[in-house]
């Protein structure tokens, strides 16, 4: 009686081991990734997809944050691939260099909205400037 | 309502661009049969116009944002080829300098929304305009904001009956028909009324100069 007690309580120790969750956190080894819309708005709450280096199989499936972040631990060294989409067609598919617990940060977004507007308006108006120099010759 | 790259099949975008190619050889004449001293400047002006209206990002209540386009614009004043022309030129320009949009799925972008807007628009505004110029003018405004968000919907709603790995995975944009089209129309049927006023405007305003 006393050995199936003992059993009967090693057997229950060992349940209520396997259900306990631990967690540990460590500032400073994840990349964050921010994404947000032109205007500065997050893209909170969209699906996200992590890929290794090299693999087509997900290393991390979910959504992004209210602040339109998501983050997580490289466990080897090369292009991390970063999907994101939202329902209605949002979204974006970027690499992120990152290696095991050292800082990384996103390819940043190349010029700002005003210069790219600029850069982007200038090229309109220059290219049917010139070309009305041409037309203006024809006739 | 541009399709970012990476969302796209390979089995869709290459369709696109022979079909955008045939269009785009199509534009080209007919833009250098119309070209004159008088018509370039305007179009330069409505061009700049379209670029900056599909840059600048406008917050809506709820978190998300939208942008005109101007597509109803040129529709109007230009016709639908030389709309689906200048509309190719900005959406590459947005594709290279500002990453939005991009390149492999630019056919897509411009087929849908230089062509398949400017074509409604037009309908839209011949039905309408004999009768009521400006209701005309706000239909061309509204049905070019959401014909392309019809179409870009249903393309990528698609895309995971198009392709997918042997267990049915998606490879590229996981959502369907059902989600899309709900999804892409319904902010876009509140859009079109900002750009049917704006064509109202800005063509009224330009048919007093």
């Amino acid at each position: 009686m006393r050995l199936l007690l003992a059993l009967s309580a090693a057997l229950l120790a060992g349940t209520l081991h396997a259900h306990s969750l631990t967690h540990s956190a460590q500032p400073g080894s994840a990349v964050i990734v921010e994404l947000h819309y032109a205007d500065g708005s997050p893209f909170s709450y969209e699906s996200t997809e992590v890929y290794r280096p090299a693999e087509s199989v997900p290393f991390l499936v979910g959504r992004t944050d209210a602040n339109g972040r998501l983050a997580f631990v490289p466990d080897r060294s090369g292009d991390w691939r970063v999907r994101t989409f939202s329902e209605d067609g949002h979204g974006g598919d970027f690499t992120v260099a990152a290696t095991p617990d050292s800082d990384s940060s996103a390819p940043s977004a190349g010029l700002s909205t005003v210069a790219a507007l600029a850069v982007g308006l200038s090229v309109i108006f220059g290219l049917f400037g010139i070309w009305s120099v041409f037309v203006r010759k024809r006739s | 309502m541009h399709i970012p790259d990476g969302f796209l099949s390979p089995q869709t975008y290459l369709p696109a661009y022979a079909l955008a190619a045939g269009g785009w050889a199509y534009a080209t004449r007919e833009l250098r049969r119309r070209v004159d001293e008088t018509l370039l400047p305007r179009l330069a002006v409505l061009t700049a116009l379209a670029f900056v209206l599909m840059t600048v990002m406008l917050p809506l209540p709820g978190g998300t944002s939208v942008h005109a386009s101007g597509i109803g614009i040129l529709a109007v004043v230009f016709g639908p080829w030389l709309t689906f022309a200048v509309v190719s030129l900005v959406l590459l320009l947005q594709a290279l300098v500002l990453g939005a949009g991009g390149v492999t799925v630019l056919p897509v972008n411009a087929l849908a929304m230089g062509l398949g807007g400017s074509v409604a628009a037009c309908l839209g505004y011949r039905l309408l305009a004999p009768r009521w110029e400006r209701a005309g003018l706000f239909a061309a405004g509204w049905l070019a904001a959401v014909v392309p968000a019809a179409l870009v919907a249903v393309v990528l709603g698609l895309q995971p009956a198009i392709a997918h790995t042997s267990d049915g995975q998606p490879l590229f944009f996981p959502f369907g028909l059902s989600v899309t089209l709900p999804a892409v129309l319904i902010p876009h049927a509140i859009l079109g009324l900002g750009e049917g006023l704006l064509t109202v405007l800005v063509v009224s305003f330009l048919r007093r100069r």
